[in-house]
């Protein structure tokens, strides 16, 4: 007594789905990290350096093996502040 | 120092005043995080006396280390970008290999065995500066000449 | 009437114990395996905890020799933007006041920013 394909198709749509979902996830998230393979689990001192490198190189992801920093990357730093309260 | 993190910001305070003329000019690093982090031994190698020097005059400063001990720290700036200057003139292309390694696998170093193997050697024999970790224990190969990492995604033999 | 009495012979035995074939090995044996299975594994967890403190000491040693220029960096540019603060000051009031009773070098908590954010 075989299986009707019909009781298949909903696992077909189930994997099929699932499968749409990884690789545009995986689209999406190379996109936004410019072709590389996401970073994960930073600590502060991760995040720093990027946000160092995005003064350097303007992007998050992007990497320059210069000895000598841009012009203006030493008046560049950002404080980061918050509107006083009372 | 009294630092408090700023909760919630949306705005950043750029202060494009440059120094003022009493203070000598450095130029600063432009090497980004993986290129940095692929030199750090190599630099800690050669500047080790700078470093410790900069470092010690902040602990002795009492304080005030951020004025007193810009001399020392444009020597450490001067000498580690003379380091990476060297590297870049002789093993660009090791450089670029383990950085790009480096920077698609997260920065962990134990899954770019084979690049820093490479520029390891290159650095060695054009500059004659080496890759050593202090207080690893002795009676071990250290964990960067091992050729296989059980941590790697691939964790057999690396090269 | 007779007095009711066993059957000739006795009654026949009562069947209170199982009657189970033993299966499998001793438990001994079972026991000498899981131990076995186990201490294979914290062989394998040791030598991996090792190699993970190495690679940690590997990484924070790393990080100990980015350190100086990187706060080199940091400082020279606290020290801008105190003379520069500085010299806003002197240039608004005309004259340099002293906020914090202290020798040290403070990172201001309050600071002034422009009424126009551009960037």
């Amino acid at each position: 007594m075989g299986v009707p394909f019909e009781a298949l198709l909903p696992y077909a749509i189930i994997t099929g789905m699932f499968g749409v979902t990884g690789a545009g996830l995986y689209v999406v998230k190379r996109f936004a990290n410019e072709g590389k393979k996401p970073r994960w689990n930073r600590d502060l001192w991760d995040r720093v350096m990027m946000e160092r490198d995005l003064r350097i190189t303007g992007t998050m992801r992007g990497q320059s093996s210069n000895h000598l920093a841009p012009p203006g990357f030493d008046v560049s730093k950002p404080w980061k502040i918050e509107k006083r309260i009372f | 120092m009294a630092q408090r993190d700023p909760q919630f910001n949306q705005h950043v305070l750029v202060d494009t005043t440059p120094m003022p003329d009493h203070i000598p000019k450095v130029e600063e690093i432009g090497a980004t995080s993986a290129f940095l982090s692929s030199a750090a031994y190599f630099i800690g190698d050669r500047c080790k006396a700078f470093n410790d020097d900069f470092m010690k005059c902040k602990d002795e400063a009492n304080g005030r280390g951020e004025i007193e001990c810009l001399k020392e720290g444009r020597k450490v700036t001067r000498c580690a970008a003379s380091v990476i200057k060297d590297i870049n003139t002789h093993c660009l292309d090791q450089f670029k290999a383990h950085a790009d390694c480096l920077e698609n696998n997260n920065h962990y170093l134990f899954e770019c065995r084979k690049a820093e193997v490479s520029l390891n050697s290159c650095i060695f024999d054009k500059l004659g500066l080496k890759k050593t970790i202090p207080g690893a224990p002795e009676n071990q190969v250290p964990v960067h000449l091992r050729p296989k990492q059980k941590y790697a995604q691939y964790p057999g033999p690396q090269y | 009437m007779p007095q009711d009495m066993p059957p000739t012979g006795g009654y026949a035995q009562v069947q209170y114990k199982r009657n189970l074939p033993a299966r499998g090995f001793k438990p001994f044996y079972y026991m000498v395996g899981m131990h076995m299975i186990m201490a294979y594994g914290f062989y394998k967890y040791f030598h991996g905890v090792r190699e993970q403190r190495e690679l940690a000491r590997e990484k924070m040693w790393g990080r100990l020799y980015l350190t100086p220029l990187l706060q080199a960096e940091e400082d020279r540019d606290q020290v801008r933007r105190y003379y520069a603060d500085k010299a806003r000051e002197k240039e608004l009031l005309g004259s340099e006041q002293k906020v914090y009773n202290s020798d040290r070098f403070v990172r201001p908590t309050f600071a002034y920013t422009p009424s126009k954010v551009t960037q």
